[in-house]
């Protein structure tokens, strides 16, 4: 019911809000042309559009669904038909994210009204609700073949499936951000309208094919588009079926990760100053993120920034060549951004990923500090090194001199180092523990209130170089020389991760007398 | 030196009380209260446990076996009341009773990432043991429970079963003084169901003190020293199985039978043939 309202009030602020710019965009000789012939690809291209983003959306929800559970799923072992499983799921999944389409549709329905063309939205609507269930169909046919394929593939490869596993986990993701960044997908949509007429032996692009023809005057090629965009329909929902059937119940995997005799030695982490308890806990946290599908979109994390960031500058459209010192400082910004949120975000959940085998650690003799310090670690190992090379290769680059390296070095070294304690202090104060549906590893208002408050603190933990840079270039002013911005950004570091480490390790503590239940 | 006099004491008392015959509590508990909401799921609980002993708790479902069992780890704080394990607080030196004890909880979920003999590392370097002695009882244990050859797999493969040896070898690795068992025989084959309650009395001729819970009243009979039998959080009756059929006046009775009495539950035909319809 409640996803019902939110489609609907949706439904209702879209329409209003296009049909409110459509007015506006009649009224202005200069601009109507180019909303014209922007309403009439956007017609086109929404039942692709649909298509694609619930295949996204399906494939996504997959990645961060613990394994564990899509393997125990109790539906299994109920007595029900693999049609009727496949038909409730396909719906639920389109459920779930009926809000896009109910934004497609309400946007499409006043553009259609100002092009005169009313009868042709209902086609519209029909088949971007069929591409909508058609993507929703091919997700449950992408789960009953991984399903088989990945039982057979582990069983023969091992440790080399888990790596490949997330780099293609990580691929994926960045796709799915650059397929959904906004300049990328205009000028894919223009693109895509132009080499329509070409695309007829592409079975997933026929509802568009029947609007065009439709909005053509052409009825006999719209009719046998339509016929063959329901009949697609039909054909892969037969094969969902059939693969559902035939690969009922997941296989549990045995993934062999080594073949050598135990033989455990002294940890090399302990040279860095780790005791054994630290060491334990640090190496399991990395194979954590290594190993565990539902970790890789936080590894995706400072790619995906990083691509978001520079793709605006980097497309031809924008007429800019990317290159100069100027795009190495965007550059360097966005990763370290990227980096910052990685920090942030993997240390909100390392205390969460636990799930309910925190057991392991509440019933332990582990002490908070220990804790807190292993999971900062954890963290730290992997960005600290990373903000580095990536200072190197942007300042080799970009031809940064010995002032700007250093900086883009402490600064970047000191915001992953905040941003891990600021992180840390909120997932251990919001740990969530649950699994299913899938892991969130820290609560909804821990989430907001981790965001805004690593904000907050990464901004004031780089304030003394922006001044330092920037002040004298907008206001002619010099506050901070160089080495005053080192020094005060070295103590901001210092005062609030030392904070944030005490609040961590007091909420920890907690943790560990009372383990959640 | 405060430290070692102390340990002096405590051996010499610990060789006194063996030699005299008087028992050594492993556990004490006193008034123990513990509400979850408005749910009380334990109530005024006391409870001595000697040291050496395998020591049962029974009970229906939600009779507070678990929350009592996680309390003693300090899993859990209590409402109201002490727990003392070696006379020790619980509370006052958690990380010391953590260290003394193995636990073995109701349903015991691994890190499904790591293989079988990297989560029993982790275990056995989180209680600091040395490298030697690691391998040596982590290969041991594992020969033990026929999980050799199956020790480098992830986890997430194995069948219930093999989690739950992996999880009992976890709680032996250190050599506890006290096991405290929530249903550990639960998914084990015969065989290596029989190996573990084999060792369970060969650790209590050793000293080691067992609480564990069971629903299988054969196997509580048939290893417990003492019994205690909870209900609604409250404990109903305590004492051997020849003690806890002379309180329920039921002479050369079962487990089970006085079990069924005292849980109030001991008629259970109507409800069969009622199920059975």
């Amino acid at each position: 019911m409640v996803i019902v309202a939110v489609d609907l009030v949706i439904f209702a602020v879209t329409l209003g809000l296009v049909h409110f710019s459509f007015n506006l965009a009649s009224n202005i000789p200069d601009i109507w042309p180019l909303a014209s012939g922007f309403a009439k690809d956007t017609l086109q291209s929404l039942p692709a559009l649909m298509l694609s983003f619930t295949i996204l959306a399906g494939l996504l929800f997959e990645l961060s669904q613990s394994s564990q559970f899509a393997s125990s799923d109790i539906v299994n072992f109920l007595p029900i038909s693999s049609s009727e499983y496949v038909s409730a799921s396909v719906l639920s999944t389109s459920f779930i994210y009926s809000v896009i389409l109910s934004i497609g549709l309400a946007a499409t329905l006043p553009m259609a009204l100002a092009l005169g063309t009313p009868s042709i939205w209902i086609l519209v609507a029909g088949l971007s609700v069929s591409s909508f269930l058609l993507g929703s169909i091919i997700i449950e046919i992408l789960r009953a073949a991984v399903n088989r394929v990945s039982s057979a593939f582990y069983r023969k490869s091992g440790r080399a499936t888990l790596i490949v596993r997330l780099v293609i986990t990580v691929l994926v993701l960045v796709f799915v951000q650059i397929a959904f960044n906004p300049n990328f997908l205009f000028a894919f949509m223009r693109t895509f309208i132009g080499g329509l007429d070409v695309s007829w032996f592409i079975p997933i692009l026929w509802p568009s094919l029947t609007i065009i023809n439709a909005l053509r005057g052409l009825e006999i090629y719209a009719f046998l588009y339509g016929v063959g965009s329901v009949s697609l329909l039909l054909v892969m929902l037969w094969v969902s079926v059939r693969l559902r059937a035939a690969y009922w119940v997941p296989v549990n995997v045995s993934v062999k990760v080594s073949s050598s005799v135990y033989a455990p030695g002294r940890s090399s982490l302990g040279r860095l100053g780790f005791g054994v308890v630290g060491s334990a806990i640090i190496r399991k946290d990395l194979r954590s993120m290594v190993r565990r599908r539902e970790m890789a979109r936080f590894l995706a994390i400072p790619i995906v920034m990083a691509i978001a960031m520079i793709l605006p500058f980097a497309l031809p459209s924008f007429g800019e060549t990317p290159s100069g010192p100027s795009f190495y400082e965007l550059a360097a910004v966005a990763l370290f951004m990227g980096m910052g949120i990685f920090s942030l975000l993997t240390s909100m959940i390392s205390i969460g990923q636990e799930g309910s085998a925190i057991w392991n650690i509440c019933s332990s003799p582990v002490d908070p500090k220990t804790l807190v310090r292993a999971k900062a670690a954890t963290i730290l190992l992997i960005s600290v090194p990373a903000s580095v090379a990536m200072t190197v290769l942007i300042s080799l680059f970009g031809g940064f001199g010995v002032n700007a390296f250093f900086a883009a070095l402490i600064g970047g070294i000191c915001l992953v180092t905040e941003e891990s304690f600021v992180g840390l202090a909120v997932g251990a104060a919001f740990p969530d523990f649950s699994e299913i549906p899938r892991s969130r590893f820290v609560t909804v208002s821990g989430s907001f209130l981790g965001m805004i408050l690593g904000t907050i603190i990464g901004l004031v933990t780089i304030s003394p170089f922006a001044i330092y840079r920037f002040l004298p270039e907008i206001l002619g002013l010099t506050i901070l020389n160089l080495p005053t911005a080192f020094a005060a950004t070295l103590a901001l570091t210092a005062i609030l991760t030392y904070i944030s480490y005490q609040f961590a390790v007091s909420q920890a503590s907690k943790l560990l007398r009372e383990a959640p239940t | 030196m405060g430290v070692q006099i102390t340990l002096y004491i405590s051996s010499a008392a610990s060789m006194l009380g063996l030699r005299l015959g008087m028992t050594l509590l492993a556990l004490e508990m006193h008034s123990v209260k513990k509400n979850f909401g408005t749910i009380r799921a334990v109530n005024d609980l006391a409870l001595t446990v000697g040291q050496g002993t395998v020591h049962g708790l029974l009970g229906p479902n939600g009779s507070g076996k678990s929350t009592t069992m996680k309390m003693i780890l300090g899993l859990l704080r209590p409402d109201a009341g002490n727990i003392k394990v070696y006379g020790m607080d619980v509370a006052s030196d958690p990380l010391k009773i953590k260290s003394m004890i193995g636990y073995i909880p109701e349903s015991p979920r691994l890190y499904e990432f790591l293989t079988g003999v990297e989560y029993l590392d982790f275990v056995a370097d989180v209680h600091s043991l040395s490298p030697e002695l690691k391998k040596e009882r982590i290969t041991e244990f594992l020969n033990a429970l026929e999980l050799e050859g199956r020790e480098n797999e992830m986890i997430s493969g194995y069948s219930q079963g093999m989690k739950q040896k992996i999880t009992i070898i976890g709680a032996l690795l250190h050599r506890p003084k006290l096991l405290i068992m929530d249903e550990p025989l639960a998914g084990l084959d015969p065989r290596s169901a029989r190996i573990v309650k084999d060792l369970i009395q060969k650790l209590s001729a050793e000293a080691v003190t067992t609480i564990f819970s069971t629903h299988v009243l054969e196997i509580a009979e048939a290893m417990c020293d003492r019994i205690t039998i909870l209900y609604q959080g409250n404990v109903l009756a305590e004492g051997t199985v020849p003690e806890l059929r002379e309180k329920a006046e039921m002479p050369g009775s079962s487990l089970e039978d006085l079990f069924l009495k005292l849980t109030g539950s001991g008629d259970v035909r109507p409800i069969v043939e009622a199920l059975a319809k």
